[in-house]
């Protein structure tokens, strides 16, 4: 069964909390720029987390042109070979989701790995906006863009009826 | 920045001077306040500074750092800070900055790109005009990335209303003092921040532990728990029940309307989800949709405690629809509310008593509890037009023109418009007004907690309504508050953390060895550099005051019927205040001894 951080919009406050330790954990430093999972605030104040769902058919896998990106057989996550990455992008074009970024002083396509099966966003998540579990379908069906998701939930939670 | 000659320069923080004395945020602020900014300087002349200020915990994982604003203030005409939380100071760090600091006037409107090395004056003048939800949304679409930070000024700004605010993330505000007419003053209409860096701990291990521990012992924590639920509206019933609430004009202080103003109230009709700001798991902000009547569709985050009190109770409504509705304008326009509040029930007074005219206000019913007249208030006030162009200078210059008839009852200290907290029913309260730095703040001191519970921080028992032993309690509030305001660390986490923590995360994020009495003496020495900062600008100790009514008039009703501070109560409070800062009980001025001791020999 797919395993991967899955996403609550509802719940998320927009702290960025999981991009602090994604950073630290993946960098070493607190930089939202090398973060593998990204929070944007969409008017009028919705906060959205963008971070890889793990698609079972994944098209970054397809689009690699040297083919460096395979799933890991043991926590499910697909993974980018960074030390082999030119930077090319066509990865991050290829994302439904719009999860996968370009590293701003390496050359180097980067994602959400799952941190070997213990995702550190996951723990320091105050609000289990994001959490880590299995899925018992295609988590493809979340791998939208932003812009979707924000419309989305603008309808679900700011939307009232017209009156009569 | 000097944007009259456009110069743009990049100068070292300095580790000895600026780093180990002042720290950070309030701190520098304070500090190149006292170098740069001439005495008697026009709050709106070109050479007043403007500045933006990050603390050094700021954009990492310590939870609660905001950005700190410090300018000389057209309000008070004398030193300002003021706090914003958001995503705006984490940004400046990531693009490699402490500190922003502006000077100089543009002649044409601009605004400032900023993404890391890069520094730009850019054309502004497609944005003039713009509201702050706009101007914020069309530089994002401009630099086509929804994470480049805005700080912007709305049409207040512009019309240099004297309590404009400079707004974030469209809800948040650094909110008091009127920073946003500053950088309307200078032609600037916003500040945009992008940056790519990082940011790393002088020993990160160690560093990350401790900041790990603060989330958590945040989570744990009962107040916080209750914060993170309600936010500072969970004050609302607490606040009228302990006679705490300014209602109408803060002739009373409990409110028959609390109920509907209340935490409770917004929870179960208005907020649909929790916001937080950058790295805090207090998320205290509350996004909410207006879903009937007249207000119908507005959208907001809030209402926070200090806007149902001033724009809510003080104006006698009870309706939370039309106080988010004025909230959501005054974020939108660029007004700080609790100003703006504290105007217009100043107003609505003047109207009810006669001192105003229906011809003054243009026709307007101006009654309290007019949801409509206070609407109106607001637009007019942000536009400067008809009364709104007097409102618009603060209560107390505007009181000052009506040849005496409503100075008893102008709400402010020092010229800044009082807060929330009613003070009659808590003296120590009344003590923290009229000894704020900046004027009548609730956030520099704020003993209302211990004058309620009865017991002072050192566990000794104090009487709610005595002045006894309220002293020292200010005096430490505030000279903590100072030092936490150069990390710049927000007040709703501060004191879980404590001293101890900081200082233990000061350590390991800076490699500086800092004890907690040393950090503790860097907030008393801004306390007391800020105080001769305000000694240059001509303010003497006869401003440690309150207004009238607070020292005159009674509560008419709550549980603290009858209840006044008194002209001899405050003398009785000040004069301990000021032995213990060791100031000239004279005067009010630190004493040669006190600012030598404290490292302060350059004054």
């Amino acid at each position: 069964m797919p395993r991967a951080v899955v996403v609550d919009y509802e719940k998320c406050t927009g702290c960025r909390i999981c991009e602090i330790a994604c950073s630290l954990t993946n960098e070493g430093a607190v930089s939202p720029e090398r973060s593998r999972v990204r929070v944007y605030t969409l008017p009028p104040g919705l906060d959205i987390p963008v971070v890889c769902v793990q698609c079972q058919q994944a098209p970054c896998i397809e689009a690699c042109p040297q083919k460096l990106i395979s799933r890991d057989p043991v926590t499910d996550a697909v993974l980018i070979q960074e030390d082999l990455c030119n930077g090319c992008g066509l990865c991050a074009k290829a994302c439904p989701a719009e999860a996968i970024f370009l590293h701003p002083t390496r050359a180097v396509a980067i994602k959400c790995h799952l941190c070997q099966g213990e995702p550190a966003c996951v723990k320091l998540c105050p609000t289990e906006a994001i959490d880590y579990y299995h899925v018992p379908f295609d988590t493809r069906v979340f791998a939208k863009k932003t812009e979707k998701i924000a419309e989305e939930i603008r309808r679900h939670l700011l939307e009232v009826p017209e009156e009569g | 920045m000097d944007l009259t000659t456009g110069e743009i320069r990049t100068a070292a923080t300095d580790a000895q001077f600026e780093c180990e004395l002042f720290l950070g945020g309030k701190g520098f602020g304070a500090v190149t306040v006292w170098k740069e900014n001439k005495p008697k300087t026009d709050p709106f002349s070109p050479d007043n500074i403007l500045m933006f200020l990050t603390g050094p915990l700021t954009g990492t994982l310590c939870p609660g750092t905001r950005m700190c604003v410090v300018t000389k203030s057209p309000l008070t005409g004398t030193f300002c800070d003021s706090y914003v939380g958001g995503h705006l100071g984490p940004e400046f760090k990531f693009a490699g900055y402490d500190a922003l600091v502006v000077r100089g006037r543009s002649e044409r409107p601009v605004y400032l790109w900023i993404k890391d090395d890069h520094v730009d004056i850019c054309n502004g003048e497609r944005l003039w005009g713009l509201d702050t939800f706009q101007t914020e949304e069309k530089i994002r679409q401009e630099h086509t990335d929804p994470s480049v930070r805005v700080g912007c000024i709305g049409p207040a700004g512009e019309r240099l209303v004297r309590f404009a605010h400079i707004n974030t993330e469209r809800y948040r505000q650094a909110g008091r003092g009127g920073t946003g007419a500053v950088m309307g003053s200078k032609n600037l209409k916003a500040v945009a921040v992008k940056g790519t860096g990082e940011i790393h701990a002088h020993n990160p291990d160690e560093f990350n532990r401790l900041a790990r521990e603060a989330h958590s012992i945040l989570l744990k924590n009962h107040t916080i728990r209750a914060r993170r639920r309600w936010g500072t509206a969970r004050s609302v019933l607490y606040a009228s029940d302990q006679d705490l609430y300014p209602t109408r004009n803060y002739q009373e202080a409990t409110f028959e309307g609390a109920e509907t103003l209340s935490a409770e109230a917004m929870e179960t009709r208005f907020w649909v989800k929790h916001k937080a700001c950058y790295g805090c798991p207090v998320n205290c902000g509350k996004l909410g949709i207006v879903r009937n009547g007249p207000y119908k569709g507005t959208i907001l985050d809030g209402i926070e405690y200090e806007t149902t009190a001033l724009l809510g109770a003080n104006c006698g409504i009870a309706n939370y629809e039309a106080v988010a509705h004025a909230n959501m304008l005054c974020d939108k326009l660029g007004l700080d509310t609790i100003s703006a509040g504290n105007v217009i029930a100043h107003a609505m007074e003047c109207y009810e008593k006669g001192i105003l005219t229906k011809e003054d206000t243009d026709g307007l019913e101006l009654r309290f509890g007019s949801e409509q007249a206070m609407i109106e208030l607001v637009r007019r006030i942000a536009h400067r037009s008809g009364l709104g162009d007097s409102l618009a200078e603060g209560v107390k210059r505007f009181s000052e023109r009506l040849n005496g008839k409503a100075q008893g009852f102008a709400m402010h200290v020092k010229g800044l418009e009082l807060p929330g907290w009613g003070v009659r029913a808590s003296p120590g309260m009344g003590l923290a007004y009229a000894t704020a730095d900046r004027g009548g703040c609730h956030t520099r001191a704020w003993p209302i907690n211990y004058e309620l519970s009865g017991i002072a921080p050192n566990g000794s028992m104090i009487g709610r309504y005595s002045t006894r032993k309220k002293a020292p309690i200010v005096k430490n509030q505030q000279d903590y508050g100072a030092a936490a305001d150069c990390l710049v660390a927000c007040w709703f986490v501060r004191d879980a953390i404590g001293p101890k923590r900081y200082v233990q995360m000061i350590s390991a994020a800076t490699g500086m060895n800092v004890t907690t009495k040393e950090f503790v003496e860097v907030g008393e020495r801004i306390w007391n550099l800020t105080r001769m900062v305000n000694a240059h600008e001509g303010l003497t100790m006869n401003e440690d005051t309150l207004p009238k009514r607070m020292l005159a008039e009674p509560l008419p009703s709550g549980i603290a019927r009858g209840r006044k501070v008194t002209q001899a109560k405050l003398r009785r409070m000040l004069d301990e205040y000021y032995g213990l800062r060791g100031w000239d009980r004279n005067t009010g001025i630190p004493t040669r001894e006190k600012l030598r001791e404290l490292k302060l020999d350059f004054i």
